[in-house]
């Protein structure tokens, strides 16, 4: 029988493939015009009879080898298959034939491969035996739907791994960390569709979508990523040339992406950028403007325009400060207080809002002159000077041990109090009332010269912290290896107040949640101004479009603005129809 | 009927006259018809209009006329809407965009009592026990839909729907508490 002859060819068994071809032949020939007599005598049997082996070969070895092995045994069954084809069997039968083949090896199976403990997938990619994907990807290629099952298995693998790694996260706590840890993912996952898939458009997509879903699940991640390109900004592009440079932040811009909620790292990166032009962080200004137009690249110019602002202020600020240096020296008025000024406009820096406090009459003095100066040729300006920031140098005398002490602007408040009081202690109360310096950042700013390393004022009480009744004198002994001593500033764990950076452990920074309100209102009525009447759904869909370049807003936020554009007569409702919405002119 | 204007012990006196409770919706059916627009004053020409409107010129053909009203609007989706909205604004005061919600509560309970009772009673006990704020009037029009169409298991609710947010946080809450 010839099924007999295939089944012996099937098990190995070299056959006489001539004669094969000469009887179904004969079988082709004698239905004359049609295959009628092939297909029934022969072919039917034969698809039929293929179909059973296949099913039986393909569980018996799938319960006893590793999924690559059987990928391979798969591929050569295939290739056996269409061989025989070519030999004996007429072309017709081919893709009957190919079929079967791919459902009983490939389709039958693909999940349990897959799944496959210890060799499927998952071990495959914790391995890195990226060409055992690929052989797999190629062989489900040839029944599509298939490929869609080893998509989501790695899909689901990215996520599970993101997902640890935002859990390990809690107790590292190092935002660094966790950015390169995610970092290293995109790159691993990267070369995983690119080589195992041969880079499919549709495996990358799965990818992506991997990815946005573990990031966008912690809501600290937009924060996380701030501080990681601050970390760059201040010292890890050290020594890095223009291209290196340049590729490390579009890295950093690939995560950006991946965000939800870009306003929130937006707000922060704001924050973090401010502390490093005011401070001199930065290594590089290039390497800045680099970041700064990379976002804007993705974003717009809506989105960095006020980061760009803040650079023009620094540079406008140095022009200044040279304008005014030189009408001081001509005028002969070099004595006083010397001053170096940053004049920032307020709408671009993150707000500070702590009232000015009361700084000592020389530095008054100084600071008088300067407005002075700036008023002339800026007249319709106010300034507002911001003595939460800044810094000073203090000269001090302990014992005739003279130093420069490097400060906040609130020590030097409370130093200069100091001067010339001798053994006369002040009290904490007499501190404050003096200074107007906020009760939070009094104590901090007062406790970090207090500290074992940098005591230059002894504090009556014992231990870490400053009691009410406390009171302070000037360390005379006071001693420092440096001339010029820069004094820390004590973390602000306890002062629970953080201007307009973080809300809590993540969420959303209240500043951007009004933010948010306002772009969302505006939103809604510009399209309603614009459909005049729309469904709920649709009003929904369109606002979420719109703003999804900045943060994806909630449905339930949406129709908060939607109830209150309402009773504002913005908007109503159509009588007839309670889901939808009209414009009120 | 002192000189031009029925006020709150007027109005408890005409109740009685006609046989009705104060809190009946009897008495907003008629400011509704006299075209009123202050809580508890019924001027002279407003009363006079609210007459001629329900055919009356005695109590005994006010009360009658005034059930036979009640019985219209139960009967008529779109009247009853229009009574109802009537309510609202007349209950707000001079001036002011929202009714506080003790009163809202109060005034659903007249009119929507005995009527529109699946969820008027778990509705209310939410308001009192949750609400500070006012109740605006897109949320006491959406009531409305709401007590119309809504199930008692709340199974065709959908919260992504037009409802006011109000709405869906009385829904979320039951459905917790049926937890």
């Amino acid at each position: 029988m010839l099924m007999a002859e295939v089944g012996r060819e099937r098990d190995g068994e070299l056959i006489d493939r001539g004669v094969m071809k000469n009887v179904l032949q004969m079988l082709l020939e004698i239905g004359i015009d049609s295959d009628a007599v092939y297909e029934r005598d022969f072919e039917k049997m034969f698809l039929e009879g293929t179909k059973e082996f296949y099913r039986r070969e393909s569980q018996e070895y799938l319960s006893r080898n590793s999924a690559p092995d059987y990928v391979r045994k798969a591929e050569k069954r295939l290739n056996e298959e269409k061989s025989r084809v070519t030999h004996y069997l007429s072309p017709a039968t081919e893709p009957k034939l190919m079929s079967i083949v791919e459902t009983e090896l490939i389709a039958a199976h693909a999940q349990s491969l897959v799944d496959m403990d210890k060799s499927g997938v998952v071990t495959m990619l914790e391995n890195g035996k990226v060409e055992e994907l690929r052989n797999m990807f190629d062989l489900f290629c040839l029944v599509p739907s298939t490929v869609d099952i080893l998509r989501s298995a790695v899909c689901e693998h990215v996520k599970r791994t993101g997902r640890q790694l935002v859990q390990d996260q809690e107790r590292v706590k190092d935002p660094v960390v966790f950015v390169k840890g995610v970092l290293e993912m995109r790159d691993k996952y990267d070369a995983v569709v690119e080589d195992a898939f041969r880079g499919e458009k549709k495996a990358g997509k799965k990818v992506k979508e991997a990815f946005e879903h573990f990031i966008n699940a912690d809501s600290r991640s937009a924060n996380y990523l701030a501080v990681y390109v601050d970390e760059l900004m201040r010292s890890g592009l050290k020594g890095c040339g223009e291209q290196e440079a340049d590729e490390r932040l579009d890295k950093a811009v690939t995560i950006f992406r991946y965000l939800q909620d870009k306003d929130v790292f937006e707000s922060f990166y704001k924050a973090s950028l401010a502390k490093r032009l005011l401070g001199g962080k930065s290594i590089s200004d290039e390497c800045e403007k680099v970041m700064v137009a990379k976002l804007k690249a993705e974003c717009g110019y809506q989105f960095t325009s006020k980061l760009e602002g803040m650079f023009n202020d620094m540079r406008i600020s140095k022009d200044t400060m040279k304008g005014y240096k030189e009408v001081a020296r001509s005028s002969g008025d070099g004595e006083g207080v010397e001053i170096d000024v940053d004049v920032l406009t307020t709408g671009y820096w993150p707000s500070q809002g702590a009232p000015q406090c009361q700084l000592p009459e020389a530095v008054k003095a100084a600071i008088e002159k300067f407005d002075q100066f700036y008023l002339k040729t800026h007249s319709g300006r106010k300034l507002a000077w911001q003595t939460s920031l800044g810094n000073a140098e203090v000269k001090a005398c302990f014992e005739g041990r003279r130093h420069e002490l490097i400060v906040s602007t609130y020590q030097m408040c409370i130093l200069t109090l100091f001067h010339g009081r001798g053994e006369v202690p002040l009290t904490l109360s007499e501190i404050k009332e003096s200074t107007g310096i906020p009760d939070g950042e009094l104590r901090r700013h007062l406790i970090s010269l207090c500290t074992p390393k940098h005591r230059i004022l002894k504090k009556a009480s014992k231990g870490k912290t400053i009691s009410d009744s406390d009171s302070f004198l000037v360390n005379s002994s006071f001693t420092s290896k440096l001339k010029r001593v820069k004094v820390p500033l004590v973390s602000m764990k306890e002062t629970a107040k953080g201007s307009d950076a973080a809300a809590g452990a993540g969420g959303v920074p209240k500043a951007v949640e009004e933010d948010r309100r306002h772009l969302l209102e505006a939103s809604i009525v510009r399209i309603m101004k614009a459909r005049k009447t729309l469904k709920h759904n649709d009003l929904i869909a369109e606002v979420s479009r719109q703003l999804s370049g900045r943060f994806v807003p909630d449905p339930q936020s949406v129709k908060k603005r939607i109830e209150s554009l309402i009773e504002r007569e913005y908007l109503e409702r159509s009588e007839e129809d309670r889901k939808t919405y009209s414009y009120l002119a | 009927e002192a000189p031009d204007m029925i006020t709150e012990d007027g109005i408890v006196t005409l109740c009685e006259e006609i046989g009705i409770d104060t809190q009946d919706i009897g008495v907003l059916i008629l400011a509704w018809k006299a075209e009123c627009d202050a809580v508890c004053v019924f001027t002279r020409e407003q009363f006079g209009r609210g007459l001629t409107a329900l055919a009356a010129s005695t109590p005994r053909d006010l009360a009658a006329a005034l059930d036979g009203v009640k019985a219209q609007l139960f009967g008529d989706d779109r009247e009853f809407r229009e009574f109802y909205m009537f309510a609202y604004q007349y209950s707000c005061e001079e001036g002011q965009k929202s009714l506080p919600v003790e009163y809202a509560v109060a005034l659903w309970q007249i009119v929507l009592g005995g009527r529109y009772d699946v969820h008027l009673e778990r509705w209310c006990a939410f308001l009192e026990a949750t609400q500070k704020n006012s109740i605006p009037r897109d949320t006491w029009a959406l009531t409305l839909d709401f007590m119309r169409s809504v199930a008692p298991d709340l199974s065709n609710f959908d919260d992504n729907d037009a409802w006011p947010v109000l709405i869906d946080d009385f829904v979320a809450n039951c459905q917790q508490e049926a937890q």
